[in-house]
C-alpha cells in the first residue's frame, strides 16, 4: 500500500464528512446510501477506512465544524466500525456499526417523507452482514455467537419505526426481508410469525404497495414456511406469485424459487418438464420425477439415500424439502398398483378390478424391494384411506377390490390427505 | 422506542400454558405506568418464551414459581437486607407464589422502590446471576434444580483476591438503548442493575471499598453482576440452562474480553482452583438439600464417594423419587466440585434412563441437554444410545419439523450405522408415513430404552390404524389380527395364555375406543369396519391428575420399595 500522508487522509475524511453532510441536506437518499455501504468494499470507503487509521482522531475533525458535529453520534461510530472493518475486527466492526445506526435511525424518525429509505435499506442489510460475519469470527474463537441474534432485535425496532401511517412505511417489507434471512439462518423460524401477522394483519399496510422486488422475495420466505409446514397449496399459491413476478434475468432467484416449487409441485401431482431441471442445474429432481412416473419405488428410496449422493440428501434435509419428498412415496406406490391394474386389464379385464395381495408382492420383488404380506397390506389400507385408490381391502381373502370406476384418482391439484 | 403497533401473536393468550399467562401478567403488571418498561418487558418476554419453546420446557416448566426479572432501570435500588447480614433464606421447597419476601434472590419489583442512600447495600451480585434462572434457585421446580450450583463460583473469597479498582460503568437508560458512560463508578455502582448478567460467567466485582468491606464480613458469595451491554440486551445466550455454569466459565475469560477492560482483569485473577469445594464427606446415601450457601466441605462427597453412592443407585430396589432425589444429591456434589469427566456422564445417563422409564420428561430433557454438552466436550458416553433418544423425543414429543430435520442433518455418517440410531430414523419414518405394521414391528425390537419414548405415541398410532383399517377394509377384520399387528401380544410366539391377554386387551382397548364389534358365525370377534367408521374415537385421558403424574401421591414414600 502506498504510503498515505496525514494531509491526504485529512483531506479524504473531511471529503466524506462533506458528502455526508451534503446528502442530508440535500435530502439526497441515494448518495446517503452509497456512504454507509461497508461490506461492499467499495474502493472509496476502503481508502477512507485507511484513512481514519493513519489519521486516528477523527472526532476531532467531526467536531471543529457544526456542519459534521450535528451528526456526530452517527459518523463517530461509522467510522470506528469502518476503521475495525479495514482491520480484519468485525466484532468490533459490528458493534459500532449497531451504535451508528442506532443513531441514524433517531435521526430518520425526525425526517419527514421517506427520502432517506434507500440509506435506510444499506443499513439494514449491512446490520445483518455483519452480524452474520462477526458471528463467524466469535464463532472461530471459540465464543458463543450472538451478533446476528441481535441483529435480528435491532431490525425489529427498525420495522417499528416504519410500521406508521407515512410514506416511510413502504420500507416495512424489505425490513421484514432482512428479518427473514435472519431467522432463517439462525434456524428460529418461528420468529417470523409475528412479523408475517404484522405486515399481514395490520392495516397500515397495503401489500400491493410495497416494492416489486421485496414482494417477491416476501413471498419466497414465506413459501418456504409453508412448505416446512406441508401447507401445500399455500406454498403452491406464494411460490408461484414469486415465480411469476420474479425478473427473468435473475436466473439464481428463479433456480431458488424452483428448489421449493418443484418439490410443492409434486406433491400435488403436477410434474416439472425434464428440461426445465436441466435449464435451472436442478437435476437432482431427475431421479425423483422419474421414480413418480415410473411407480418406481426402489429408485425414489435411493434418491433419498445418502449412497447414492450424500451431499444431496443434506441439502434436501437442511432445506426442509427431505419430507416432502419422503412423502411422495404414496404417490409411487399408487403408480405402481395402477400399472399391476392396467396389465390385468389387459388379460382379463373382467377381473382387472381384484388385485391380489400376493400379485403386488412379486412386484416389489422386482424392484429388489422385500415386503411381506402384512406390510403391504398396511400400504394398501393406507392408500384406499388417503384417497389413492377407490375400493376396500378384503382380509379373508387377502384381496384389493378395486373401484370400477376411476379406482386411481388424480390427485388435481389436492396434496394427498394427512 | 415505540413498541410494535400490532399485538404480538407469541404474547397471544390462546397460545401459552396458563400458568404462564400469569406469569406474563404479574410481569407486566409491575410496569402498569411505565411504557418503554413495558416495550423492554415485551421484548424480553418473548426471549424467555422463545427460549423455553425451543428447549421444549415451555409446558413443562412451573411458571407459578418462576421469580420475575426485573427491567433495569436507574432508580430501581437492590432490594435487599440492607445492613444486616442475614443469612439467605430458608428454600421453599413448596412451590410457593412468586411473590416471596425477603428472597434476597429476587428483584422485589412488586414493592415501592426505596430510595436508599447511594452507599447503602450494593447487592450488585445479588443480581449478578448471569443466568435467569438464578432468581428461581429456590423455587423447587425441577426445571431448576441445578440453578443453585452457580453459587459455586466464586465461592471463599479471599480479600487479595478481588480485584479493587473501581469499575467503570454504563448505564443502563430506559429502554432506548442509548447509554451515557459515566465515569463516577459510586454513584452508578447501586444503580447497577445487570439483567445483562447473561454474560457474567466471568465475574465482575463491584469495586467500592464500602462494598468491598461489607464482602469480607458477610464472607458470602455471591455471583457479580457483570456486563454493561451498551444496548439492552435481553438475549438469552445459546444454552443457558441452569448448570452452563462451567461451559461459559471455561470461556468465560474469553468472553469476558469482549467487556469493558477494567472488568477483565478481576475475572482472569480469580484463582478457580482456590475457590473450588473439595469435598470430605463420606456418606454414599444423601439427600437433597439445595445450596443456599457456600457449601460446607464436610458435607460435599468426593469423587469416589459419588462414585459409590452412584452405584448404590443403580442397585437400588426404592422407587423413582427415591433415586431422583439421591441422584439429585450426587448431581449437585458433582457441580459444586466441578468435576466433569465420566463419571458426570454416567450420573447424566443413569438419570436420563431412570426418568425416561417413568415418564419423567422434564428431568429427561434436562440430562439430555447436559449430556450433549458434554458429550460435545468430547467426554466418553454412550452416545449412540442417546442420539437414538433424542431423535425419538424430537419426532414423537415435539413433532417440531425444523428441529427434527436439523437433527437428522447433523447425524454422523458413523451414528447412521448405529443400531440405536437406525431404529430411531425407522421409528421417524414409520410415524411419518403412518405406517403402523412396521411401528409395532419396530417397538417390539426396539433397543435400549427406545420403547419408553416409543410408548408416548402408540396410543396415537393405534387409534390412526384403527381409523384406516375402519376405511379400508370390508366387510370386517379379525380381532386377532388386529392385536397382533397392532403390538397388543406379548412376547411373540407364546401360545395359551399370553396371547389371550395379548387379545383380551386389544377388545379393551377398541372398545374404549368406541369400535363396533361383531361376532362371525365361528364364533371370533371381528371389528366391524364400515360401522366403526363412524363410531371411533379418541377418549379423554382418565386418569390426568393436576400434578400430571398419578403415580405421585402426596404422602411421603421416598423409602417406599414399589
Amino acid at each position: 500500500m502506498a504510503y498515505l500522508s496525514m494531509g491526504e487522509s485529512h483531506r479524504r475524511i473531511t471529503d466524506y464528512l462533506n458528502r455526508f453532510a451534503d446528502a442530508i441536506n440535500y435530502q439526497d437518499g441515494d448518495s446517503l446510501a452509497r456512504l454507509f455501504s461497508v461490506s461492499s468494499d467499495s474502493p472509496s470507503l476502503l481508502s477512507l477506512a485507511d484513512a481514519l487509521n493513519v489519521f486516528q482522531d477523527a472526532n476531532r475533525l467531526i467536531k471543529q465544524s457544526e456542519k459534521f458535529s450535528q451528526f456526530g453520534e452517527v459518523v463517530a461510530p461509522f467510522f470506528r466500525s469502518l476503521q475495525c472493518y479495514r482491520l480484519g475486527n468485525l466484532v468490533d466492526a459490528y458493534g459500532a456499526f449497531e451504535k451508528a445506526s442506532n443513531a441514524f435511525i433517531q435521526e430518520f424518525r425526525n425526517w419527514e417523507s421517506g427520502w432517506a429509505l434507500e440509506a435506510l435499506y444499506v443499513i439494514a442489510y449491512e446490520i445483518r452482514v455483519l452480524a452474520e460475519r462477526a458471528d463467524r469470527e466469535l464463532a472461530s474463537n471459540g465464543k458463543s455467537p450472538e451478533k446476528l441474534k441481535g441483529a435480528g432485535s435491532f431490525l425489529m425496532k427498525v420495522f417499528g419505526v416504519l410500521a406508521g401511517k407515512g410514506p416511510k412505511r413502504v420500507g416495512a417489507l424489505y425490513v421484514t426481508c432482512q428479518l427473514f434471512k435472519i431467522y432463517f439462518k439462525l434456524g428460529t423460524v418461528n420468529l417470523c410469525r409475528s412479523v408475517i401477522r404484522s405486515i399481514e394483519t395490520a392495516r397500515i399496510f397495503d401489500f400491493e404497495e410495497f416494492p416489486i422486488r421485496d414482494k417477491v422475495t416476501y413471498m419466497y420466505y414465506t413459501g418456504r414456511l409453508e412448505v416446512l409446514n406441508e401447507n401445500f397449496p399455500a406454498a403452491d399459491q406464494k411460490l408461484s406469485y414469486a415465480l411469476t413476478h420474479c425478473c427473468l434475468s435473475k436466473e439464481a432467484n428463479i433456480r431458488m424459487i424452483l428448489k421449493y416449487l418443484i418439490p410443492v409441485k409434486l406433491s400435488i401431482g403436477i410434474l416439472p418438464k425434464k428440461q426445465l431441471l436441466e435449464n435451472y442445474d436442478l437435476v437432482e429432481y431427475n431421479n425423483i420425477v422419474e421414480a413418480l412416473k415410473r411407480g418406481d419405488l426402489r429408485l425414489l428410496r435411493s434418491a433419498l439415500q445418502e449412497n447414492e449422493d450424500q451431499y444431496v440428501v443434506i441439502l434436501f434435509l437442511r432445506s426442509g424439502v427431505y419430507l416432502v419428498l419422503e412423502k411422495l412415496e404414496l404417490q409411487v406406490y399408487q403408480r405402481l398398483l395402477k400399472k399391476i391394474y392396467i396389465i390385468q386389464k389387459q388379460k382379463d379385464p373382467s377381473k382387472a378390478h381384484q388385485v391380489k395381495l400376493e400379485v403386488i408382492v412379486k412386484a416389489l420383488k422386482w424392484l429388489e424391494i422385500e415386503m411381506d404380506l402384512d406390510e403391504v397390506e398396511c400400504i394398501v389400507a393406507i392408500l384406499i384411506y388417503k384417497n389413492l385408490m377407490k375400493g376396500y381391502f378384503a382380509h379373508k381373502s387377502k384381496v384389493v377390490v378395486l373401484s370400477k370406476q376411476d379406482p386411481f384418482p388424480k390427485l388435481n391439484g389436492k396434496p394427498v390427505a394427512s | 422506542m415505540s413498541p410494535n403497533n400490532a399485538a404480538d401473536p407469541m404474547l397471544k393468550p390462546t397460545m401459552l400454558p396458563k400458568s404462564l399467562r400469569g406469569y406474563v401478567e404479574r410481569a407486566f403488571g409491575r410496569y402498569k405506568d411505565d411504557d418503554a418498561k413495558r416495550a423492554a418487558c415485551e421484548a424480553y418476554m418473548k426471549d424467555i418464551i422463545t427460549e423455553a419453546r425451543a428447549d421444549g420446557t415451555l409446558y413443562t416448566r412451573d411458571w407459578d414459581s418462576e421469580p420475575l426479572f426485573t427491567v433495569p432501570d436507574s432508580l430501581s435500588i437492590s432490594k435487599a437486607n440492607i445492613q444486616t447480614p442475614t443469612h439467605a433464606s430458608i428454600p421453599n421447597y413448596n412451590k410457593s407464589p412468586v411473590r416471596r419476601s425477603k428472597s434476597r434472590w429476587e428483584p422485589l419489583a412488586e414493592e415501592k422502590m426505596l430510595e436508599k442512600p447511594v452507599s447503602a447495600s450494593n447487592e450488585i451480585g445479588k443480581y449478578g446471576s448471569w443466568d435467569r434462572k438464578t432468581f428461581s434457585g429456590y423455587s423447587a421446580t425441577k426445571d431448576n434444580s441445578l440453578s443453585s450450583f452457580r453459587f459455586s463460583g466464586p465461592q471463599q473469597r479471599t480479600p487479595s483476591k478481588s480485584a479493587q479498582r473501581p469499575m467503570k460503568r454504563q448505564r443502563i437508560v430506559n429502554g432506548t438503548g442509548l447509554t451515557n458512560n459515566d465515569d463516577d463508578a459510586s454513584s452508578d455502582s447501586d444503580k447497577e442493575q445487570s439483567l445483562t448478567a447473561y454474560y457474567s460467567g466471568a465475574m465482575a466485582l463491584a469495586n467500592n471499598p464500602e462494598e468491598k468491606k461489607r464482602r469480607e464480613s458477610r464472607s458470602k458469595r455471591f455471583d457479580r453482576g457483570q456486563g454493561h451491554r451498551p444496548d439492552i440486551n435481553y438475549f438469552k445466550p445459546k444454552n443457558a440452562g441452569p448448570a452452563n455454569l462451567y461451559t461459559r466459565r471455561a470461556s468465560a475469560l474469553m468472553l469476558s474480553k469482549s467487556f469493558d477492560d477494567s472488568a477483565n482483569q478481576a475475572v482472569e485473577d480469580i484463582d478457580w482452583d482456590a475457590l473450588t469445594v473439595k469435598g470430605t464427606c463420606q456418606e454414599i446415601e444423601k439427600r437433597f438439600l439445595r445450596l443456599t450457601s457456600a457449601p460446607d466441605p464436610s458435607t460435599v462427597r468426593p469423587e469416589d464417594v459419588l462414585e459409590k453412592a452412584l452405584l448404590m443407585v443403580q442397585n437400588s430396589q426404592k422407587n423413582y423419587l427415591y433415586k431422583c432425589d439421591q441422584l439429585k444429591s450426587i448431581r449437585q456434589d458433582i457441580t459444586v466440585q466441578r468435576i466433569r469427566n465420566q463419571l458426570t456422564v454416567k450420573v447424566y445417563e443413569t438419570h436420563a434412563r431412570l426418568a425416561m422409564e417413568v415418564g419423567d420428561l422434564a428431568e429427561y430433557n434436562q440430562c439430555q441437554s447436559q449430556l450433549q454438552i458434554l458429550y460435545s466436550e468430547g467426554i466418553e458416553g454412550c452416545l449412540m444410545e442417546f442420539a437414538a433418544y433424542n431423535l425419538l423425543c424430537v419426532i414423537l414429543h415435539s413433532n417440531n419439523k425444523k428441529d427434527l430435520l436439523t437433527s437428522m442433518s447433523r447425524l454422523t455418517p458413523e451414528a447412521k450405522e448405529d443400531d440405536a440410531v437406525k431404529h430411531a430414523l425407522a421409528v421417524r419414518a414409520a410415524v411419518t408415513s403412518g405406517n403402523y405394521v412396521t411401528f409395532f414391528r419396530l417397538y417390539k425390537s426396539a433397543p435400549n430404552l427406545n420403547t419408553c419414548l416409543m410408548d408416548l405415541y402408540v396410543e396415537k398410532m393405534r387409534y390412526k390404524a384403527a381409523v384406516c383399517m375402519s376405511k379400508s377394509y370390508r366387510p370386517t377384520v379379525p380381532i386377532s389380527y388386529i392385536a397382533q399387528i397392532l403390538g397388543f401380544s406379548n412376547a411373540a410366539d407364546e401360545n395359551g395364555e399370553t396371547e389371550l391377554s395379548g387379545l383380551d386387551e386389544c377388545l379393551e382397548w377398541l372398545k374404549a375406543h368406541g369400535a363396533s364389534l361383531i361376532t362371525d358365525n365361528t364364533g371370533e370377534m371381528q371389528l366391524d369396519a364400515k360401522a366403526s367408521s363412524s363410531t371411533l374415537y379418541m377418549p379423554e385421558p382418565e386418569d390426568a391428575v393436576a400434578h400430571g403424574d398419578s403415580s405421585l401421591a402426596v404422602n411421603d414414600f421416598l423409602a417406599r420399595t414399589t
